[in-house]
């Protein structure tokens, strides 16, 4: 009895899989043919009423994922505990964006700030300085990084990084006599570099095309049961 | 404009016939092909053998990779392989760690987590809550720092990074050596595979990102067979270039 209901299942699953899969297909394959096609023909505006019902979808996203974020830094706030302040300054920020959106959005602000959006102004000061204090020390923990890479194996490929790293260093000094040094930073970013990049982004262009191909296959696990 | 169609339409074609057809008879013959070595796919079951064995957790992380946006499909690979790892450590109460910045793909996560549960039958050890979103967009610097910081308070044992990343990767790098963490990474964009080429333990390198599916769940034919068109779309380019070279010398 419960295997059988367990066969059941099994097939409903497979029903269902199919299903998902004959959906992706056809939309997957109109949306393709669509953005291939001029935009004022059938199939293309086929294709961008599915890429506005995305945009929809994704904004409705963004409202579930503020929301979640919420909730559990509130379900975090009562019990005493590490991060819990953090919590607070989180959830702090969100009510204060969004009082400061709707101040802007109404033209609320007199004073100085009158007619202006505060908003962008304190996104730039904050977020835009916070992001820029911690990319310069990218710069720090790559170099550190070099040094524990080579710490750890040194191979021929290391060495290649290496010898790039401090050729393209030196190649930046501003010091009179280092011409040599720039002129081959140049031809390095120039040729090999160049010719690596491209290979790079080729590589994932091509795995980005079979990837694709599983997923119009109804191979993919996004909306495939186990 | 027609042209770019044409190349388009062609490599699409070749993908999908040898997709199938690499699926179809690799089933026929019963006999999956070999895959070449790879060692960031040796290392990733490794880690999380390791994070169940020290009853700790495992990072995962698809970065700014979005669905709906360009990064769709990288999403989509980054997706398969948090599948993978964590269906074989799903027979656990401990769920994987797992963050990102797109709200869409963290729906699509949570799904995958669920199926991942559900295909060991402990559906009940599922927890929503491990998938922590970052809002932030592309290369965010702050999602790096916040993810590295959530990644040590649940004791994660190693980060598995895999998917597009920008510089922000460093940070969540430099915190996997302060903490005493593994750390494998790889990004589709160039600045985020630089720093993952320096800083990963077992790095994976362009395309790889794409076949995590077949190395990490080797018993299916289809995901070979996607390996197989991707060598044959490689190949077809590499003469394309060579010949075009030639043409024009």
């Amino acid at each position: 009895m419960q295997a059988d209901r367990k066969t059941r299942k099994r097939r409903r699953l497979r029903l269902g899989n199919a299903v998902n899969a004959t959906l992706v297909l056809a939309l997957g394959f109109i949306t393709m043919v669509g953005l291939l096609s001029p935009a004022d023909s059938m199939t293309g505006l086929t294709a961008d009423v599915f890429l506005q019902l995305v945009g929809v979808l994704a904004a409705v996203a963004v409202l579930v994922g503020v929301l979640n974020l919420l909730l559990v830094h509130l379900g975090r706030l009562p019990r005493v505990r590490k991060g819990g302040f953090y919590s607070l300054v989180v959830i702090l920020s969100a009510v204060a964006v969004a009082v400061v959106h709707v101040l802007d959005r109404s033209k609320s602000w007199g004073g100085d700030l009158e007619g202006q959006k505060v908003g962008p102004r304190l996104f730039g000061v904050i977020q835009v300085t916070l992001e820029s204090a911690l990319a310069g020390m990218v710069f720090f923990f790559l170099v550190y990084a070099t040094y524990r890479l080579m710490r750890h194996r040194v191979t021929w490929a290391n060495l290649v990084f290496l010898a790039a790293v401090l050729i393209v260093l030196i190649g930046w000094l501003p010091l009179k006599g280092l011409d040599g040094a720039q002129d081959v930073r140049d031809w390095l970013m120039e040729v090999p570099v160049s010719a690596g990049a491209r290979g790079l982004l080729i590589g994932i262009g091509l795995g980005t095309v079979t990837v694709g191909v599983r997923v119009l296959l109804g191979r993919e696990r996004a909306y495939r049961e186990p | 404009m027609a042209n770019e169609n044409t190349y388009f339409w062609l490599i699409i074609t070749l993908a999908f016939v040898m997709t199938v057809l690499g699926g179809t008879i690799s089933s026929r013959r019963r006999k999956l092909p070999t895959l070449r070595h790879i060692p960031g796919y040796d290392a990733m079951p490794r880690a999380v053998d390791e994070s169940i064995e020290s009853d700790r957790r495992v990072h995962l992380s698809p970065g700014s990779a979005a669905v709906g946006q360009t990064s769709t499909l990288t999403a989509i690979a980054a997706t398969s392989i948090i599948y993978a790892l964590t269906e074989r450590q799903s027979f656990l109460n401990r769920s994987p760690l797992v963050t990102l910045t797109d709200p869409v793909t963290m729906a699509m996560t949570n799904d995958i987590l669920r199926k991942a549960y559900m295909a060991r039958e402990n559906l009940t050890a599922y927890r929503s809550r491990v998938v922590s979103w970052f809002p932030q967009g592309h290369n965010s610097v702050a999602f790096g720092a916040g993810a590295a910081i959530r990644a040590k308070n649940m004791d994660t044992s190693s980060h598995i990074m895999v998917g597009e990343f920008g510089p922000e990767l460093a940070f969540i790098g430099e915190s996997s050596v302060r903490n005493r963490q593994g750390f494998i990474a790889a990004s589709t964009s160039l600045e985020g595979q630089a720093i993952a080429y320096a800083q990963s333990e077992a790095p994976l390198i362009g395309e790889e990102i794409f076949v995590g599916s077949a190395y990490l769940e080797p018993q299916s034919a289809t995901f070979a067979g996607g390996v197989i068109a991707l060598d044959v779309l490689r190949w077809a380019i590499i003469i394309a270039i060579i010949i075009a070279a030639l043409v024009n010398a």
